[in-house]
């Protein structure tokens, strides 16, 4: 679902407005208004459809925040004293856990649920009234779940707590559930089973040194409230006696366990068997191998889609490693959540793929010497891949990867150094000087982990690229068809990275937008490095293996575009794109029959064209004479869709035809001329080689195929009309289409930053019914946009390819305006100095037409 | 000041007025009450949130033996978001009276020695039950052992600020509005009424008002407190409500106010600012068959010989916080002189005076000051024995 970015604006300025308020009101005690407040946030969240569950989850994320810090600020520590504003903190908490209750995920409730409880546990003295009620509506909320398990941990452990049984409904479900899950173990298994179950209590909760100890006192406060099901089974714990010398055996039959039970569905009473026996190798032989031993359940657990191990045994060795280090940067515990975000990329587990991001982003803190600094950034760009599958990226996502891909990747310092400003403002105080950084961390590129699918394949070593096509879909999966020189084909696709184009794209309108108020401060060139070092690795490598062997022979690229995206000719390495290649899109799916290079039809030697042969059809809706509205200011009425230049560009384009042999006949439906009927009849019946359209299109967001344009006599005619028409036409030349437009949305406001909306205008067209289309993303009518338009004809008619024709129009252009840009910078050199740089910044003309159909293709006589 | 000037004042007597919205209470000769607080308290278990989802919370975190159950006045208003706010004096509630009055004398900083030595005056409206002042003598003298009391008329006391020995006080409370006259310094019980809309009815029209606005696009929160503050900053009295009601319909904004609610949101008010008041001149606008004010007030005054409405009518004095509208004294004259004649019409005054609210304790303390309360005290029949031990004994403590 495509909502437009102002609602989205919209939607985040009124949240953090909340927030701030919400907050305010918190900090006011005013628990009642910012209770109300936040709650309501939470549900607008919920409803919110076009928020991913990512950025669901980030905006719930916020709000919890927003009363645990709260809740935090309540506690005053002065020296050794505490002062606590109780019944604000029993009412916020009250509030808090009422507020998490709401909310879909249980897993917020649970861990903040649990880590109170922990802190009552540390408690000298805790009333066992307080205590019973805590955890008994904690259990309610646990059943409500089904999260049986951690339901009977609790109520043993308020048992421990009271040293005696309540028997309660949660005390006897407990035990039905235990019973349940012993029952289908094999008898000789069911002690050891329940030693370690209770065992796995003192552990979790730190109760007591001697977890033997507690699993004989918990034995012993059971035994007269057992049921009678479960007697014999915990009368035998007793015989339970585990030391170094019998784990080694007793490990036989754990592992036995595990791999039981999760044949037979009850996986959840794994995790705390691996733990105990971490805790247990850790005892006997070495903090290391009981690391080394339990990772090997998280392959186990991933393969078996049992992803809440594997998530738990990553959390529970986060735990371990937290204890070893102090809280500064830790590579250790960054790369242990890269890896589990990876395996859950790699199974397409979101849930828990969030929560290792979640992890990974608490562990990515500022790093401080260069080795960190390159290690933060190459997480950084792992990171953004990761995202890319399924979440939306943000601002500090893309400038963090492009920090890296600009540094570390392209070794291109000036635009580091200008994404260096869009970064954390911490890191212009760390990052002095850009190349000792890169030097720095040059050898360490070999050292650091890697996934293997992340290694770029060596084929494109002698793999000179003659033809590419790059499909990009809406879901951002990127594929490629590649021949080269020697005709050797190459395909695929782009695994670990999908397109996201929001935040550059964004840049791309500000570049071309005329607001005053600029956030971004990059040149046209280096926009189009931007754009370049955006692209996946893999893609820019491609790039890189483009040869030009002869000026003769033109790399074509052909791309097949969902939704249009950012132009690829804006796309800068060492020069412009635009004046190397010949590009061209298709927007929407490609073919049944998929796209041919056509090769065979582009070695076919051609005739020279013969002259007087093309037919131009020129269709004029620039509204010069109507629709009108009364202005009061000059008491007179005024066009309500002017376009001048759109007339000026009407004279030209006829005087330039009329002038060339090669055009036979030029019928201009201009002024009284154009209207529906007869630009119909001669869509459908005429034979036309070239059909230029100079007006205002209409763009309708619901359907864009429908869009129109108002024709003199006052109707419409739509583009969908239109390409009908043309289908239907039985002369069938695959005429070639210019649109020299302004597009308008439907209740008449002008509109910028077109891009999109021309993509979805041509979408609907056949590329194998016409030859091509010829656009301009943003409308610039002066003298070097004309100069192109003929240029560009020229070409066409000598017989060159319409991508080829394209890129020597622009070439041409460029090149004069060189000239004149050197003759005038001689003019004003007066410096001794004699240097200048030459700058092609301001040429948007040259960028502004955008070819829509198969570069390689010819205009048909 | 030395040591027996200080026991002197020190032993000046106390001024109380419990006023069910507000506590006064100070020295007697002084210009205003020492302290001035809200007539509530809170009970620190009684939550205004119940959630079922986590108990138990208070249990562990509040230690009950040895913590106040209870907080009072401005430290009970600070958790009016938290915790239920109750009003003794609504509620009639003499053990929290006892607790109140114990937390606010200490604020006093009486030295020990002179600790429940003071005559206590208690500013009493006309309709004090008989029940009642024997329950304000027992807490005084039976449970702090002060010497004596003085149960002194609101009116009189207010009618002595303004140094006129005739009028008519109307006094408009948070629960009760009543109008009372006095005559060269005689009362008639006759000549006085009980009005029966107060500033809490007002509140809640207010509140009933802006929830059911029908303009208002999307649904609107908005809570008794937060009313009541509006209320309190907003409402005006005009002369002619149908007129600008129209005009308001018509377009007119100069009554406009857009009000931040406490979620970040607005409201905007306009009618509603003198349509608030208008109760109390139409009480069926509530549902209340009854007079309205203006009527009511003339009833009372010509209950009076006809002769004596002349001395009268110049003397309407409003009073109380409920007073406090702005152009209620002009709407109440134009009100009133519906049912005068022509030739006594002109002589119709209403005083609005400014500090109206604590108009009753200044008066009071006016009368003490001037020697003139010198009759009807009460003395604490056990007070020579008790000299406070009684407290000492049974109450050292009475929270």
């Amino acid at each position: 679902m495509s909502v437009s970015l102002i609602v989205k604006k919209e939607f985040l300025e009124n949240f953090q407005k909340n927030i701030i308020q919400g907050r305010r009101l918190l900090q006011s005690a005013n628990h009642v208004w910012a209770d109300r407040l936040l709650t309501d946030l939470y549900f607008e969240i919920e409803k919110t459809e076009w928020l991913d569950i990512q950025k669901k989850h980030q905006l719930i994320m916020v709000i919890s925040n927003s009363w645990w810090i709260y809740l935090n600020s309540l506690i005053k520590r002065d020296e050794e004293q505490v002062d606590i504003d109780l019944i604000r903190y029993i009412d916020a908490y009250k509030r808090f856990f009422s507020f998490l209750s709401k909310l879909n995920d249980f897993y917020l409730f649970d861990s903040f649920c649990t880590n109170l409880l922990k802190t009552f546990i540390n408690l000298e003295e805790v009333s066992q009234v307080g205590i019973t009620k805590f955890i008994n509506s904690f259990s309610i909320k646990l059943k409500e779940r089904e999260e049986y398990l951690k339901l009977i941990e609790l109520q043993i452990l308020l048992m421990f707590l009271r040293k005696s049984v309540i028997p309660s409904e949660y005390f006897h479900l407990s035990m039905e559930i235990l019973g349940r899950t012993i029952f289908k173990l094999e008898p000789a298994k069911r002690p050891l089973f329940l030693y370690f179950f209770l065992e796995n209590i003192c552990l979790k909760y730190q109760l007591m040194e001697d977890s033997a100890e507690f699993v004989k006192i918990i034995n012993k406060i059971l035994v007269n409230r057992l049921p009678g099901y479960l007697k014999n089974e915990f009368s035998n714990i007793s015989r339970i006696s585990i030391n170094e010398r019998s784990f080694n055996t007793i490990l036989v039959d754990l592992e036995e366990l595990i791999y039981y039970l999760n044949d037979i569905g009850e996986y959840l009473w794994i995790m705390i068997i691996i733990r105990n026996i971490f805790y247990k190798m850790q005892e006997y032989q070495s903090f290391g191998d009981a690391v080394t031993y339990i990772r090997k359940y998280i392959d186990f657990s991933i393969n078996r889609n049992r992803f809440e191990i594997a998530y738990e045994i990553y959390d529970f060795l986060e735990d371990l490693f937290m204890f070893q280090t102090d809280l500064s940067y830790d590579n250790i515990l960054i790369e242990l959540w890269v890896e589990a975000c990876k395996k859950f990329v790699d199974m397409k587990e979101k849930r828990y793929l969030l929560q290792s991001l979640e992890k990974l982003n608490t562990h990515l803190k500022m790093p401080q010497t260069s080795a960190q600094i390159f290690h933060y950034f190459y997480t950084c760009n792992l990171l953004w891949k990761f995202k890319s599958m399924f979440f939306s990226l943000e601002q500090r996502d893309f400038w963090r990867m492009m920090f890296y891909r600009a540094l570390f990747e392209e070794k291109n310092y000036n635009l580091a150094q200008k994404i260096l400003l869009h970064l954390d403002e911490k890191f212009i105080k760390i990052i002095t000087n850009l190349i000792t950084l890169y030097n720095e961390s040059e050898p360490l590129k070999n050292q650091i982990y890697s996934f293997e699918d992340e290694i770029t394949p060596i084929y494109l070593q002698d793999f000179v690229i003659k033809q590419i096509i790059i499909r990009i879909n809406s879901k951002g999966i990127i594929s490629y068809r590649m021949i080269s020189l020697d005709n050797q084909i190459v395909e695929g696709s782009i695994v670990t990275e999908f397109w996201n184009d929001t935040q550059i794209l964004e840049i791309f309108n500000e570049l071309f937008s005329e607001s005053e108020h600029k956030k971004y401060f990059f040149n046209f060139t280096e926009y189009g490095q931007l754009f370049y070092i955006f692209l996946p690795e893999l893609v820019r490598d491609f790039f890189k293996s483009f040869k030009i062997e002869s000026l003769n022979l033109v790399p074509q690229i052909y791309f097949i575009l969902d939704n249009m995206t950012i132009p690829f000719d804006l796309i800068y390495d060492n020069n412009f794109f635009l004046l190397k290649y010949s590009t061209g899109y298709k927007i929407g799916e490609a073919p049944l029959g998929g796209i041919a290079f056509e090769q065979i039809s582009q070695e076919e030697p051609e005739s020279e064209p013969s002259q007087n042969i093309c037919n131009v059809l020129i269709i004029e809706a620039i509204n010069s004479t109507g629709p009108k509205r009364w202005n009061e200011d000059i008491k007179n009425k005024e066009l309500i869709f002017p376009f001048p230049a759109g007339a000026n560009e009407l004279n030209y384009i006829i005087n330039f035809l009329n002038e060339r042999d090669e055009v036979n006949q030029i019928t201009h439906l201009i002024g009284a001329a154009s209207t529906r009927e007869t630009i119909l009849s001669h869509i459908s019946d005429g034979a036309y080689h070239i059909i230029i359209f100079v007006g205002n299109i209409f763009y309708s967001k619901w359907s864009p195929n429908d869009s129109f344009f108002i024709t003199n006599d006052g109707n419409i005619i739509t583009i969908n009309e239109i390409n009908k028409l043309i289908n239907q036409n039985k002369a069938n030349l695959q005429p070639f289409l210019f649109f020299n437009a302004q597009i308008y949305n439907v209740e008449g406001k002008k509109l910028r930053n077109v891009l999109r909306k021309l993509g979805e205008i041509v979408a609907q067209f056949d590329y194998d019914r016409i030859t091509g289309i010829i656009s301009r993303n943003y409308p610039i009518f002066n003298d070097e946009a004309n100069e192109i338009i003929a240029n560009f004809f020229t070409y066409l008619f000598q017989g060159d390819s319409q991508g080829i024709a394209l890129l020597t129009a622009r070439q041409q252009c460029i090149s004069e305006k060189m000239i004149k840009l050197v003759e005038k910078q001689f003019k004003d050199l007066t410096t001794d100095d004699g240097s200048k740089h030459i700058d092609l910044e301001s040429s948007l003309a040259l960028s502004s037409y955008i070819l829509f159909g198969k570069p390689w293709k010819k205009l048909v006589f | 000041m030395n040591m027996s000037s200080k026991s002197n004042d020190q032993l000046r007597p106390l001024i109380i007025d419990i006023g069910s919205n507000t506590f006064r209470l100070g020295w007697a000769g002084d210009d205003f009450p020492d302290i001035i607080a809200p007539s509530v308290y809170v009970d620190i278990n009684d939550y205004l949130f119940t959630s079922d989802v986590i108990d138990g919370l208070e249990d562990i975190f509040i230690d009950k033996e040895n913590v106040q159950n209870h907080l009072f006045g401005s430290d009970a208003l600070k958790y009016q978001n938290i915790l239920k706010i109750h009003e003794f004096k609504k509620e009639n509630n003499f053990t929290i009276l006892t607790k109140f009055f114990y937390y606010y004398y200490q604020q006093l900083e009486i030295s020990e020695e002179y600790q429940f030595k003071q005559p206590i005056i208690i500013i009493t409206p006309f309709f004090m039950p008989e029940l009642t002042q024997n329950k304000l003598k027992e807490i005084f003298f039976d449970i702090f052992g002060f010497p004596s009391i003085l149960f002194l008329s609101e009116t009189q006391a207010i009618l002595s600020t303004l140094q006129k020995t005739s009028g008519v006080v109307l006094n408009m409370g948070e629960s009760n509005t009543y109008i009372s006259t006095i005559f060269h310094g005689f009362t008639n019980v006759m000549a006085r009424d009980i009005f029966p809309i107060s500033g809490k009815d007002l509140t809640n029209h207010l509140l009933n008002m802006i929830l059911t606005k029908k303009s208002s696009e999307t649904a609107i929160y908005l809570d008794y407190m937060t009313a009541k503050e509006i209320k309190e900053r907003l409402s005006l009295c005009v002369l002619d409500p149908i007129g600008e009601m129209k005009r308001v319909k018509g377009g007119l904004t100069m009554y406009n106010r857009n009000v931040n609610l406490p979620d970040g949101s607005n409201i905007e008010i306009n009618l509603e600012r003198f349509m608030l008041i208008e109760p109390i001149f139409d009480p069926t606008l509530i549902h209340i068959d009854y007079i309205g004010l203006g009527e009511t007030v003339a009833k009372v005054i010509k209950t009076w010989d006809r002769e004596n409405w002349e001395e009268l009518i110049p003397n309407i004095i409003l009073s109380g916080g409920g007073s406090l509208v702005p152009g209620l004294d002009k709407r109440l004259e134009l009100d009133l002189s519906n049912y005068f004649s022509t030739k006594i019409r002109d002589k119709i005054k209403v005083t609005a005076a400014s500090g109206r609210e604590n108009m009753g304790w200044i008066g009071g303390s006016i009368l003490s000051s001037q020697g003139k309360l010198k009759k009807g005290w009460e003395d604490n029949p056990t007070f020579k024995t008790l000299k406070g031990q009684n407290l000492e004994n049974n109450n050292q403590n009475p929270n």
